[in-house]
């Protein structure tokens, strides 16, 4: 214990509350830029940007439960968190279902990431190859600890903000806003459809708790994570805005990465043409960075739960299993949504709500047990 | 660590060797500049590929032609493009791709299908030219630009240019063209393109085919409905508010003369529906500001009545040529190439609901008013009128 | 080829981290490298051999048929 506390005291300060941001930014929306703009264009259409405002409105709530749990157990990361509010069982089990969830994301980010570059650029290259060279700079990083991560998400961060910043005035010409109209043509239900798809990767917000113990100086977390909900679902608004109004609501649903199309429209002259390179290699920059977070954090998690003394020796061991499950996430595109699906509608409720509710509950329990035994 | 070391090289390399297995050199593949389509008797799909030369680009440092035609069949585009390889040293690439032309026999065949492979293939880029022509495509990549190694490019710029200057035709591009094929709401168009034989004007020698890009085709879904003259392209054009270089011939308005030319800068439109005697309407606005090209009536322009009334007669005309754009393409055609349906679909979500079913049966009864503001904001270096006919500066 | 090539990844990836814990007599955290070692090589190792393993995807699905439905 000792030894660990010696550990944690050296990490202090190495982590800016905007740096955290910029980590869990992206370890959200890393890989969801380039696919979750059309999943939500395909179902609300025009209406998809309001779905980001119902489903950033909705993260708020599910996040603001689990900081609630994160005060009653100030200090501790996640499954620290976790095994203290659970206690052996509980905690063990939530543990075991938060890793196999964070194991999941971070496998089908890494499936979905060489898938893009399969389709879009290196169609004959080996899929295992593409996910491999994702997963390499991951583990390098993850390895690296979080220091690295949150410098890598940094630079990554400032990279797509700045290359949004370059594109989208560039497409001015070719951006209608009156296709975004009519609004709410039909009712709330796609809206409320399209809101589900994100619901499920912005529920990955509650991963700021893990970071929290880390950010020096330290700053009330609530702000950090409004600052990481609005940011994401604010990005994810923009690519659906931006989308919409270039190539209307009809034509990203038929596209497997219509966001990364953007940039076939995008030509100044003869000269600022063809940014798709650009765009891809930004894309794979924040794939990588949300990968090594979660790498970093599944990590971490198997040598709190199993109370390994040593984390970082876990990372390039597990490199191979992950690979293969990146690798057989599912067997093609067309199935990948559908399983994105399952994986959301099993995760989301549970992570989101009935984990957190359920370790709040156990620590209310907890409490009121260690009140009447000092009674 | 030194052993770590070596293995975090060892896999580092395999980072940079991700693109051996889907590497091509740029000396190994033969660079498509543009594509035609045709359909031959027995309904299998030819292609005719534009393939750049680059060696004759470059060591001529003239711009002569640098390109040469390669063509195949087969029962699918896929196939046919892939049958390509049968006669090529170079695995074909069309990245770099410009336009894609179809010939009236394919667009009346339907080109939903043939449109899939350019949308599904990942070396297809949205932003190519789409055009239809009368004849054969592959005749159009036939003829030689005088100032252009390639006629991809030289179809390009004959794009861009009608875009920003010419509005003899309705450029369009290859996403802008499947985002109407995929919206019941609307229909799409596309620039028509085709060859004619101009003699040389020294009237000796022979006789040199060029390609020219004037009018429009327009479909009902994914077929040809018919075809737009210049004059009809540029009205579609001034619907769309795409038409900026457009030239408007006004009659004079008194006495003889040519008439005088007003060259439009910009044009803004929109269209809004509205509800006349329960039936959908659509008042369809243009502004437009323009410069005075030149002047051949026997008019004063100095006065600000005479321009006000030039303005005036302006739009006057362009709402002339407008409307019979409207019943051309409500009579004769059936084509919603305008985006009637999408204005009402936006304004009236829930009525267009009920009526897009039959909206192939509504859309010729749709009253369109053209309503256009001309603002002539520049007379060139020149005032009013500075030499009359007959002699005699002013 | 492949299992050779598979079998060089899982030495590569975990061996130098197995040897230094195994070393430091780290044995609890030597067992579980091993473990994810033999999972992650027989995990690969039926992708390569296209053993009919249901993918994740799949599985996913079929856990959430109760809540979506049959898809």
């Amino acid at each position: 214990m000792h030894g660990r506390r010696c550990k944690l005291h050296k990490e202090v300060g190495k982590v800016s509350s905007a740096q955290a941001v910029y980590t869990v930014v992206l370890a959200i929306i890393g890989s969801a830029t380039l696919i979750v703009p059309g999943s939500m264009i395909k179902v609300a259409a025009q209406d998809a940007w309001i779905g980001c405002l119902v489903a950033g409105f909705g993260t708020l709530v599910t996040g603001a439960l689990w900081l609630w749990l994160a005060r009653q157990w100030p200090g501790r990361d996640l499954f620290q968190l976790v095994l203290a509010a659970g206690g052996q069982w509980l905690g063990g089990l939530v543990a075991v279902v938060l890793l196999i969830w964070i194991g999941l994301t971070l496998t089908g980010a890494t499936w979905i990431g060489a898938d893009a570059i399969l389709v879009v650029f290196l169609p004959e290259t080996p899929r295992s190859v593409l996910a491999a060279s994702i997963l390499i700079p991951a583990a390098y990083a993850a390895r690296s600890d979080y220091q690295v991560v949150a410098r890598l998400s940094q630079l990554t961060f400032w990279g797509m903000v700045g290359l949004l910043l370059v594109l989208i005035p560039l497409s001015a010409t070719e951006m209608e806003p009156l296709r975004l109209a009519p609004v709410l043509a039909n009712g709330f239900g796609p809206v409320m459809k399209g809101a589900g798809v994100l619901v499920g990767i912005l529920t990955e917000n509650m991963a700021l708790i893990a970071l929290l113990p880390m950010i020096r100086p330290p700053v009330r977390p609530w702000r950090l994570l409004v600052a990481v909900t609005v940011l994401a679902a604010g990005m994810v608004l923009l690519l659906d805005v931006w989308t919409v109004s270039v190539i209307g609501a009809r034509l990203p649903g038929r596209f497997q990465y219509p966001v990364l199309l953007m940039a076939h429209v995008i030509g100044v002259g003869d000269i600022l043409e063809r940014l798709d390179a650009l765009m891809m290699a930004l894309w794979i920059a924040g794939e990588v960075s949300k990968i090594a977070f979660w790498y970093w954090l599944f990590c971490r998690g198997i040598a709190t739960l199993l109370r390994l003394k040593e984390w970082r020796r876990l990372v390039w061991p597990f490199f191979i299993l992950l690979l293969a499950a990146s690798v057989a996430w599912v067997e093609s595109s067309t199935a990948y949504p559908a399983a994105l699906r399952a994986w959301s509608a099993l995760f989301t409720p549970v992570i989101g709500l009935v984990v957190p509710l359920l370790l709040l509950a156990a620590t209310a329990v907890r409490r009121m047990q260690r009140s009447s035994a000092s009674v | 660590m030194r052993v770590r070391r070596c293995w975090g090289w060892l896999l580092s390399l395999l980072l940079l060797g991700t693109g051996c297995w889907s590497r091509r050199e740029v000396n190994e593949v033969a660079i498509s500049s543009a594509i035609a389509i045709d359909e031959e008797r027995n309904q299998t799909i030819r292609i005719t590929m534009q393939i750049l030369r680059p060696t004759a680009a470059v060591e001529s440092g003239q711009p002569r032609s640098g390109t040469f035609n390669v063509t195949a069949t087969g029962p699918t585009t896929a196939a046919a493009i892939r049958n390509l390889d049968q006669q090529l040293s170079r695995r074909p690439e069309w990245k770099h791709n410009n336009a894609i032309i179809l010939s009236e026999n394919v667009a009346r065949q339907g080109v939903g299908e043939i449109m899939d492979f350019f949308m599904r293939n990942h070396q297809s880029r949205l932003d190519q030219w789409i055009l239809v022509t009368r004849g054969k495509a592959a005749a159009v990549l036939v003829p030689r630009f005088q100032l252009e190694s390639n006629q991809g490019i030289g179809i390009r710029r004959l794009n861009q240019s009608a875009v920003h200057s010419t509005a003899a035709t309705v450029p369009v591009r290859l996403y802008d063209f499947v985002t109407s094929l995929t919206n019941p709401a609307e229909d799409p168009v596309a620039a028509a393109i085709e060859t004619v034989e101009f003699p040389d004007p020294s009237g000796e020698g022979e006789v040199n085919p060029r390609i020219r890009m004037r009018g429009a085709a327009v479909f009902q879904h994914d077929r040809l409905a018919g075809w737009l003259d210049e004059t009809e392209a540029r009205s579609l054009d001034w619907f769309r508010g795409e038409a900026t270089g457009a030239m408007v011939v006004v009659p004079c308005r008194k006495g003889p003369g040519r008439g005088t030319s007003v060259q439009l800068i910009s044009t803004r439109s929109s269209l809004q529906p509205y509800w006349k005697n329960g039936q959908p309407a659509v008042r369809a606005t243009v502004r437009a500001t323009g410069q005075l090209g030149d002047l051949m009536c026997q008019e004063d322009l100095s006065k600000h009545e005479a321009l006000v009334d030039l303005q005036r007669r302006t739009a006057a005309q362009m709402e002339a040529e407008m409307a019979k754009l409207m019943h051309r393409l409500q009579k004769d055609l059936g084509s919603d190439a305008v985006g009637l349906g999408v204005a009402l679909e936006r304004t009236f979500p829930a009525a267009w609901k009920k009526m897009s079913p039959q909206w192939r049966e509504i859309f010729p009864k749709v009253s369109v008013t053209p309503e256009v503001v001309v603002e002539l904001t520049q007379m060139g270096t020149s005032e009013g009128k500075l030499i009359s006919s007959g002699g005699g500066g002013k | 080829m492949m299992i050779l090539g598979l079998l060089l990844l899982a030495v590569a990836t975990g061996l130098p981290d197995l040897a230094a814990l195994v070393r430091r007599g780290r044995r609890k955290e030597a067992a579980v490298v091993i473990c994810a070692l033999l999972i992650g090589f027989l995990a690969a190792l039926s992708w390569v051999m296209h053993l009919p393993v249901p993918t994740i995807g799949a599985t996913l699905q079929w856990l959430a048929t109760p809540i979506l439905g049959k898809q």
